[in-house]
């Protein structure tokens, strides 16, 4: 018996979220090209045997590379219905619409990329919003990348992430650029709310949000570019910003930077 | 009338009660003679505010406090003033890593609402409290108003757009959202939404707009600007705590003169409908 090869098993002409290896040799044709991006994680300890939790998915890249690094057990967490996610007022409705028309919906290409790496990863349906000890229990590892932009509450779901985090937060998040520069000290944070993005902070922002819900930063990354992926749209406006700021000119895509943290005890303010 | 401007002995409870109070928020001026020691006084920005008509009106106040502007809005002649306002200390927007140590500082206070009792007794007011979380107002649990106004509040929210989208959810006609904004954000992004995260559970407060910022933020819960004041500053009243003398607040206060005309705390007030 032979295993089964990628085109048994992947949809190449679905619209691919992350750019994964397959083992034929090819890749998922992602809107991001995710594959370089974990060299730029300072991975802590915890990772290896450790159990992990993936949230927000989507077709599986992080979950899958928790799981290649040694991971005991990976749980990997996303909303199925595309109405759960967190839309500006004028998209509640086109939002969802357009994730259906365009077959981007959270779950298939997850499904598909795990068959085709033998993959262990369990998925399991549930909002970050909703994420308690009683969902899955507790974990040594939670990861999650580039979810908090999309958050119409970042605070609430750092809360509930750190509620079954009893191990390393590891966030590798999107970064604004813009505010890199002009408050290279000062938390802020760029709102702009438009289809599923809302909240863009800051390196000192991501660090606030860390501190108020209850997380240490052990170690910050340095700032690297996610470029876009084969599966981009054609045309889609990228800053040169982004590139000054990682120091690599020129560079097009998405500013990020993974920031490792623990959960803290109380500060104490009497 | 109210009973204190008759007799000088009710004058003389009015002033008992007051000075009562561990803690004032507002400075109200109650009768000739007689005003709360607030830590904000808001007086000189009510004519800042670009109110709609109020006569006949159904009026709605979130984050009341000590009622400052619900008793403005029935000045004005509203029909009915509702306003709400968190019961205790405890159901304030707290991180939950700062939960305990937060609520303890608070303990000093007293009781949060006993300022709006005193108040509402001497001007003789008709306005109506609700303990209600902003975060929970719906038509089914409060109805609709014509007019709501909310002031001072989205700070200290950890999920500003969720409270905005519950008070979008009880406006029938006109929300006035007087708030809080960041000077140095609105100087160095005119045309940028940026908002400063205060990170501190010291001050209960989350995050802070920039001018661009608390316009955008009403935009994308479906409100649609009609009218909007220029910057001002709510002073701090004579209870506030001192601010720490030095360059940085030296610095603060020329900005807050030039970009807001006084010294205090900025804020903008922006008239919407939905």
């Amino acid at each position: 018996m032979t295993a089964p090869g990628a085109d048994d098993v992947v949809d190449f002409s679905h619209l691919w979220y992350h750019t994964i290896d397959l083992p034929d040799g090819r890749c998922t044709p992602g809107q991001f090209d995710t594959r370089a991006a974990p060299a730029e994680v300072p991975w802590p300890a915890e990772v290896a045997d450790g159990r992990c939790l993936d949230v927000g998915t989507f077709d599986g890249f992080w979950a899958f590379e928790l799981e290649r690094r040694g991971a005991r057990e990976v749980v990997a967490m996303d909303v199925d219905d595309p109405e759960s996610l967190d839309w500006a007022f004028d998209h509640k409705v086109s939002g969802p619409a357009g994730v259906r028309a365009r077959r981007s919906e959270r779950g298939p290409g997850f499904v598909q990329a795990a068959a085709a790496l033998g993959s262990m990863a369990r998925r399991i349906s549930c909002s970050v919003y909703d994420l308690s000890p009683e969902v899955e229990g507790e974990f040594d590892v939670v990861l999650c990348g580039a979810l908090l932009p999309h958050l119409r509450d970042p605070v609430l779901a750092l809360e509930r992430i750190r509620s079954v985090c009893t191990g390393v937060l590891i966030a590798v998040e999107a970064i604004d650029a813009v505010l890199e520069v002009t408050s290279p000290r000062r938390p802020v944070a760029h709102v702009r709310p438009w289809h599923d993005q809302w909240w863009r902070v800051n390196s000192a922002g991501l660090s606030t949000l860390l501190d108020v819900t209850g997380f240490r930063v052990r170690v910050v990354g340095r700032r690297f570019i996610m470029p876009l992926g084969p599966g981009a749209p054609a045309g889609a406006k990228q800053s040169l910003l982004t590139g000054a700021v990682a120091r690599r000119p020129g560079a097009r895509g998405v500013l990020l930077r993974a920031f490792i943290a623990e959960p803290r005890p109380p500060h104490d303010q009497s | 009338m109210p009973e204190h401007q008759r007799s000088p002995d009710a004058l003389r409870v009015a002033k008992e009660a007051v000075a009562a109070n561990p803690r004032w928020y507002h400075t109200i001026d109650l009768a000739p003679g007689l005003s709360t020691p607030g830590q904000y006084d808001l007086r000189p920005t009510v004519d800042r505010i670009p109110w709609p008509d109020l006569a006949g009106k159904r009026c709605l106040d979130i984050g009341t406090y000590d009622g400052f502007f619900a008793f403005e809005m029935e000045r004005r002649g509203a029909a009915e003033v509702v306003a709400t306002d968190l019961k205790e200390h405890e159901e304030w927007d707290l991180p939950d890593a700062e939960r305990s140590s937060s609520l303890e500082g608070m303990r000093r206070w007293g009781e949060k609402g006993s300022g709006f009792l005193i108040a509402k007794e001497a001007l003789g007011s008709a306005v109506r409290r609700e303990w209600m979380n902003v975060y929970d107002l719906s038509p089914e649990r409060i109805g609709m108003f014509d007019v709501v106004f909310c002031g001072s509040l989205l700070l200290h929210l950890s999920d500003p757009v969720g409270a905005l989208r519950a008070i979008h959810s009880v406006t029938k006609g006109t929300f006035i959202s007087a708030e809080a904004i960041d000077l140095k954000m609105t100087l160095l992004h005119p045309r940028r939404a940026v908002f400063k995260f205060m990170g501190t559970a010291r001050f209960r407060q989350w995050f802070v707009a920039n001018q661009l910022g608390h316009e955008q933020l009403l935009e994308s819960v479906g409100f649609r600007i009609e009218a909007t004041s220029d910057r001002y500053v709510v002073p701090f009243g004579p209870t506030h705590p001192k601010l720490p003398t030095g360059w940085r607040t030296s610095a603060r206060e020329v900005l807050e003169r030039r970009m807001a005309g006084g010294t205090g705390v900025p804020h903008r007030a922006i008239r919407v409908g939905v």
